[in-house]
């Protein structure tokens, strides 16, 4: 009799995901589903809303990631409303997102996917967390919060404000920099960077160990998809989006505005989130992969010097080709935490990140406009369409969970089938399916948070749904 | 030295009663505030006095960062919303350090910041979870009714909990 083993996290109403694992009578996997059930009103709450509101008002989509909706909102309302914002704006505007870099990808590292690795898929969960790494590093552990701390510090900053920022506006930001601030995070740069170099050699020290591990782990072919410079390299905040086949040879140069022409969407009856894909290639074959990952595959070199330098040795590791390991994501995450805090540098050594020539209020109507970023899980896209009078017409959101989620349920499939065997199913095998979920590092909570403990429940059940046991963590 | 109260709000009040810690933390202010001044700019500051004895933070979700503060007080009340999971409308219960790691994303309990709190700093206050049920959470800014006559009682229970 066929058994059905689903992971369901509880106590959320929304955004939350269900992982349905169907075992044959043999005990091997026939296929596992990531479920995810996002609820995505958002469009449908913003007609009518006016253009200007919406880098307010898209920031609470999610609680994790609020600078990113915030600025590809304002870049798609600077397209509508045909505004180009002065380039001391659009400074201030990639400081405020290297910030948000910083803190979500080191918080990644350090608390949530590190003690996967460090303290092993199998180690008891008492101390499978970010404790059990205080216990073995507490200066480490310290310099982690504080690496959190100094990129939320980044975003407040600039934009003045903790949450919910009010920065970024049609046409550029509407508060300076002044040299205090600029100065005072500088001199916090070099001990952060420091931090990251930490965490890089940790992984790296860890990757050395486990090869093995890292090559039968969710490792599978696909595309990639990246902002990229004019010279192919790395681009976190602006730039044409770049696509590469699973050898790295490029498919798609394109600018945002046509993102619709490259990217489609299909729908499967057990997830709400679509799974988009490259429209030239079809279904399934246009599958694609965003996120650290994929913008290592999709981008040539990066231009910081550390970060460089990291790179090279990064895709040393499969001859120059794309890296295809799931678990890499943390080692390219690392690359890119790196890229940012150099990035923060540049960009305060810049002079005009001090001027105050910030907002361009010439508009030049276009009625239609598109705002691309990468977020730190992905390329996020934001469509409005815009009345004259300025209300949305209608939106279309594609975030940058969204753009993984065919990669998610692959990895999810992928290493259920390597490492679950029904019917005893142990905490060490549900762990590697948690982990593949969570090595995209996705952003399924839709911002509410309600109590509180996220434990995991994996329902047994045969075929006819009758629960045959239950395993409940947290 | 080490100061009273800490009270933590968390939880988005544009998502209806996900919001149900932040409009308490606006009571208490109100309620136990020496300064007005505190309603405009609790969500911006970080933790920020109410009085000589307590002080609020607010955000929307736990972060931990809060770990460095919460060592600085005897003791600590969270407040948040739950869903129909927990049948209890108002619950509320004594919490200690454990961290617990979140399945898929970034997410913190109020165990776990005591947990970091205890490890990194040496000392976490003794604390208490006051949850209260949430009926709807859609993009709103304003409690359902229900919400609404249970965030009466929860500020109740808290002001208890401060008096003892």
């Amino acid at each position: 009799m066929t058994q059905k083993i689903t992971i369901e996290p509880v106590t959320r109403i929304e955004g939350h995901a269900k992982i349905t694992i169907n075992i044959k009578d043999d005990g091997s996997v026939e296929h596992a589903y990531l479920h995810i059930n996002e609820f995505r009103g958002f469009e449908k709450f913003c007609e009518g809303r006016m253009v200007f509101e919406m880098p307010l008002i898209t920031p609470r989509i999610c609680g994790i990631c609020p600078v990113s909706h915030h600025l590809a909102s304002a870049k798609a309302a600077d397209a509508a409303l045909g505004v180009e914002p002065p380039r001391p704006a659009s400074l201030l505007r990639e400081l405020m997102h290297m910030g948000q870099i910083i803190q979500s990808h080191g918080m990644h590292f350090f608390e949530l996917a590190g003690p996967d690795l460090l303290l092993g898929f199998d180690a008891d969960p008492a101390i499978r967390n970010v404790v059990g790494i205080i216990q073995s590093n507490p200066t480490l552990a310290l310099q982690a919060v504080n690496l959190r701390k100094f990129g939320q510090e980044i975003i407040k900053t600039t934009g003045g404000r903790k949450i919910h920022p009010n920065f970024a506006v049609p046409g550029g930001v509407n508060k300076a920099l002044t040299v205090e601030e600029r100065d005072d995070i500088l001199s916090k740069l070099d001990e952060n960077i420091a931090t990251i170099k930490a965490g890089l050699e940790i992984f790296k020290g860890w990757a050395a160990q486990n090869v093995g591990q890292i090559n039968e782990f969710a490792v599978f072919s696909s595309g990639y998809m990246g902002l990229v410079t004019p010279e192919n390299s790395l681009e976190l905040y602006d730039g044409k989006i770049r696509m590469v086949d699973k050898t790295g040879s490029q498919l798609e140069l394109f600018p945002a505005s046509n993102y619709l022409e490259n990217i489609a969407e299909h729908v499967e009856d057990w997830s709400y989130l679509k799974f988009p894909y490259y429209r030239k290639m079809g279904w399934p074959a246009g599958v694609y992969r965003v996120g650290p990952l994929g913008r290592l595959n999709t981008c040539e070199k990066i231009d910081t010097p550390m970060a460089q330098e990291e790179f090279i040795q990064y895709r040393k590791m499969n001859d120059g080709k794309p890296i295809e390991n799931t678990l890499h994501f943390h080692y390219a995450r690392l690359i890119e935490t790196l890229f940012a805090a150099e990035k923060v540098r540049t960009l305060l050594e810049d002079a005009d990140i001090l001027s105050k020539d910030i907002l361009n209020t010439h508009h030049n109507y276009q009625g239609e406009g598109i705002g691309v970023i990468e977020a730190p899980r992905g390329t996020l896209f934001h469509h409005y369409w815009v009345k004259k009078n300025g209300q949305i017409e209608k939106l279309n959101l594609i975030v940058a969970t969204g753009n993984n989620n065919w990669a998610m349920c692959e990895a999810v499939d992928s290493v259920a089938k390597r490492y679950v065997k029904g019917p005893d199913v142990t905490e060490g095998m549900l762990n590697r399916v948690e982990a593949a979920v969570r090595a995209h590092d996705p952003c399924l909570s839709c911002s509410t948070h309600a109590v509180g403990q996220m434990p995991m429940v994996v329902d047994v059940r045969d075929l006819q749904g009758n629960l045959l046991n239950t395993i409940k963590r947290g | 030295m080490v100061k009273k109260f800490i009270i933590l709000g968390y939880g988005n009040p544009d998502r209806g009663d996900d919001g149900v810690a932040y409009y308490l933390l606006q009571k208490l202010i109100r309620q136990f505030g020496n300064d007005a001044d505190i309603l405009t700019k609790f969500e911006e500051v970080g933790v920020c006095e109410v009085n000589e004895q307590i002080d609020i933070w607010y955000n929307l979700q736990l972060i931990p960062e809060i770990s460095q503060d919460l060592a600085q007080y005897e003791n600590a009340i969270f407040i948040d919303a739950h869903t129909a999971e927990i049948p209890e409308p108002i619950l509320i219960t004594k919490i200690t350090p454990k961290y617990q790691n979140s399945p898929f994303t970034h997410h913190l309990t109020p165990a776990s910041c005591l947990s970091l709190a205890e490890k990194l700093y040496q000392h976490a206050p003794n604390a208490t979870l006051v949850t209260i049920r949430g009926y709807q959470f859609d993009f709103s800014r304003e409690l359902s009714p229900q919400t609404n006559v249970l965030a009466d009682s929860a500020f109740e229970e808290i002001s208890r909990l401060i008096a003892e």
